[in-house]
């Protein structure tokens, strides 16, 4: 004991330590980024944002992945979906076959006392790029912008109504140029099964995500239902050599924070066997 | 005979051996108080050899474990403590600032080559330190410095290469900071290692269980293996050889199982244990307490003022957390304050009494 912990030893130790946790890392990597990519598809500004606030302290950047839900749409108004709903196909079925245990427990009543927190399990998240999602929020925030109207009209001095007219104005111009149209649309345990169904690997992303199984009040009683909590890649490093754009477009903001911009680039991502992406092109867009 | 005297307690720790230069110090101290009250008096020969026997000591603990010989040197070693310590913190910080700052103006393979050389760099400053300097200050600083390293070496390939997390990592630092505690004698080090370990011991058990690993705290009960494991180690693995590590793994042992169990006892929906939430907590209560009372009795049955000094926190916590859940609503607040002011008197005055029953018995024994 008193020799295997000699100093000179445990040193010796230490370095194949640090070099065996640097190859096993950069072998994970090259792994992921070897052979034919999982799915490679070409995002905007629009789903893959620059930091909403630049830091002095930190010289690198990463591109945040803007991604997006449909929830059960309350009598067709349109709301803005950002991702921390609870999607229209997360239901009790799907939440069943992640592995959660469904059962008449399972959303006790308000006063209950054996009530546990839940916590989140692993899962496969499919996100879908400018489809049949995305038309839907299009539509949705259309039909807002024509209600709105139709009321506006019958009282036009109406202050409330003149602001609710311009707020759908202002949401359906959002969703047509700078909002994103990356959306999630199922989750499940194997990878492989949810590629085959959705085989188009220019349009439809899996990721490994976390989701969460929550207790809404429904009409009568509690309903059961999915959030995805988050997408555990959901920053892409942009490395030096595309870093010239980004600098471009950085200096253009003349605020500290972003604001909402119709999108001035593209970048191409793929997806490896891992599910861990990497950027593998960027052009600017003209305006 | 003198040299075989030194060879037979020959300490096997930095700790032991400035233990053994206290006692010597305090036996100067007191042998020229009694010869000046005139109670004994050593005759020449016999001072002689005393006075050779203890500089041939403290020549041989100072040579091999640069123990602090006069007050004056302790009071400067503790400032190097301090200022070893502060330096250790300052330079990691520093070394996770400067990357950051300059990080994104590096190609990919500049960046990855800077996070692999950073901790061998520091691994390799820790070995030399550690082979020129006795006292180990500056191996300790380094040691620090080389753990943050590998943790930023870590992390920025994570961020670089987009990797998903995963939490084999706190395994990898984990064993590292032991690695480094063990090879330059540091208790700060081995206790980032035992804290990294727990984690990883935590969110395995956790993703074994079906949950997402990150939210592994959700979870206290997984921190009870590493804590059990953490505690009784030094038990069956003594660690005499290097200074205040048995101490070290008692008191992080007794954190990772009193603090989730405190836990639990107030927020029983967090626990495993599918029983209404009201019993969970009052199984955690009544754990809290029995346990917290057993590590007392266990630290003065072994003599281990850490475990004592563990347990009364912990008891007086689960005490004075169940004062408040019973009558902080009920109760004005003079009242509630007096009830604690008045507990704390009861408590000094069982352990005066204990200390007094300690004192008869041990006179008893002398006589």
């Amino acid at each position: 004991m008193k020799a295997f912990l000699s100093p000179t030893r445990l040193f010796l130790l230490g370095f194949a330590l640090l070099l065996a946790a640097n190859i096993i890392a950069l072998l994970g990597v090259a792994t992921n980024r070897s052979g034919k990519p999982e799915a490679v598809i070409e995002l905007t500004e629009r789903e893959l944002r620059l930091p909403y606030k630049t830091n002095d302290e930190n010289s690198g950047l990463a591109l945040e992945l803007k991604w997006r839900i449909i929830e059960v749409s309350a009598d067709g108004i349109y709301d803005y979906y950002s991702n921390w709903g609870a999607p229209a196909w997360f239901n009790a079925q799907k939440l069943a076959e992640l592995g959660f245990t469904i059962d008449e427990s399972t959303c006790p009543g308000a006063n209950s006392k054996r009530e546990k927190v839940r916590l989140p399990k692993d899962a496969f998240i499919v996100l879908e790029y400018e489809g049949n999602a995305y038309r839907e929020a299009l539509q949705r925030a259309e039909e807002s912008l024509k209600k709105a109207e139709a009321v506006l009209k019958a009282r036009k001095k109406d202050k409330g109504l003149q602001d609710r007219f311009k707020e759908a104005k202002e949401q359906l111009d959002a969703e047509r140029t700078s909002a994103s149209r990356l959306f999630a649309i199922d989750a499940g345990l194997d990878a492989g099964k949810l590629r085959e169904r959705y085989s188009e690997g220019s349009k439809f992303i899996i990721m490994r995500g976390i989701v969460r199984l929550a207790c809404r009040s429904g009409k009568n009683k509690k309903e059961v239902v999915g959030y995805i909590s988050d997408i555990r890649v959901d920053k892409i490093n942009v490395p030096l050599r595309y870093r010239k754009i980004f600098d471009v477009v950085l200096a253009q903001d003349t605020s500290e924070r972003r604001e909402r911009h119709s999108p001035r680039y593209k970048v191409e991502v793929a997806y490896g066997s891992r599910f861990e992406p990497w950027i593998r092109g960027i052009d600017k867009l003209i305006q | 005979m003198k040299r075989k005297g030194v060879k037979q307690t020959a300490p096997a720790s930095k700790a032991d051996a400035q233990r053994r230069a206290d006692q010597i110090r305090s036996f100067q101290a007191e042998l020229e108080l009694i010869e000046h009250e005139k109670i004994i008096s050593l005759n020449k020969r016999q001072r002689t050899a005393v006075t050779a026997y203890h500089k041939k000591l403290l020549a041989s603990l100072s040579g091999l474990f640069d123990v602090d010989i006069s007050k004056r040197e302790k009071q400067l070693s503790l400032g190097l403590k301090i200022a070893s310590f502060l330096g250790a913190l300052g330079l990691a910080a520093s070394v996770f600032f400067l990357f950051y700052q300059f990080w994104g103006r590096f190609s990919v393979g500049a960046q990855v080559c800077i996070l692999i050389a950073s901790p061998i760099m520091g691994l390799v400053a820790t070995m030399v330190a550690a082979r020129r300097e006795k006292t180990g200050y500056f191996s300790k600083l380094f040691g620090m410095v080389a753990l943050a390293c590998f943790v930023l070496n870590l992390v920025m390939l994570g961020q670089i290469f987009n990797i998903t997390p995963s939490y084999n990592a706190f395994l990898a630092w984990g064993i590292f900071a032991f690695i480094l505690a063990y090879a330059s004698d540091t208790r700060l080090l081995l206790a980032a290692g035992i804290i990294s370990l727990a984690c990883f011991l935590s969110a395995a058990a956790g993703a074994w269980c079906g949950i997402y690993w990150i939210y592994f705290g959700e979870r206290p009960e997984n921190f009870f293996l590493p804590a059990i494991v953490s505690f009784f180690l030094p038990y069956f693995i003594p660690h005499k050889k290097f200074s205040g590590f048995d101490v070290i793994f008692r008191v992080f042992g007794m954190l990772l199982f009193f603090i989730p169990v405190l836990i639990l006892a107030n927020w029983g929906q967090i626990s495993y244990l599918n029983l209404n939430n009201a019993t969970v907590e009052a199984i955690y209560q009544i754990a809290g307490f029995l346990f917290s009372a057993a590590a007392i009795w266990l630290g003065i049955r072994k003599n281990w003022p850490d475990v004592i000094n563990t347990g009364n926190v912990f008891f007086v916590l689960f005490l004075y957390t169940k004062f408040y859940d019973w009558w902080w609503d009920v109760m004005p607040k003079y009242l509630f304050f007096l009830v604690i002011g008045l507990t704390a008197v009861l408590a000094m005055l069982i352990l005066k009494r204990l200390r007094k029953t300690g004192m008869d018995k041990s006179q008893e024994t002398a006589k």
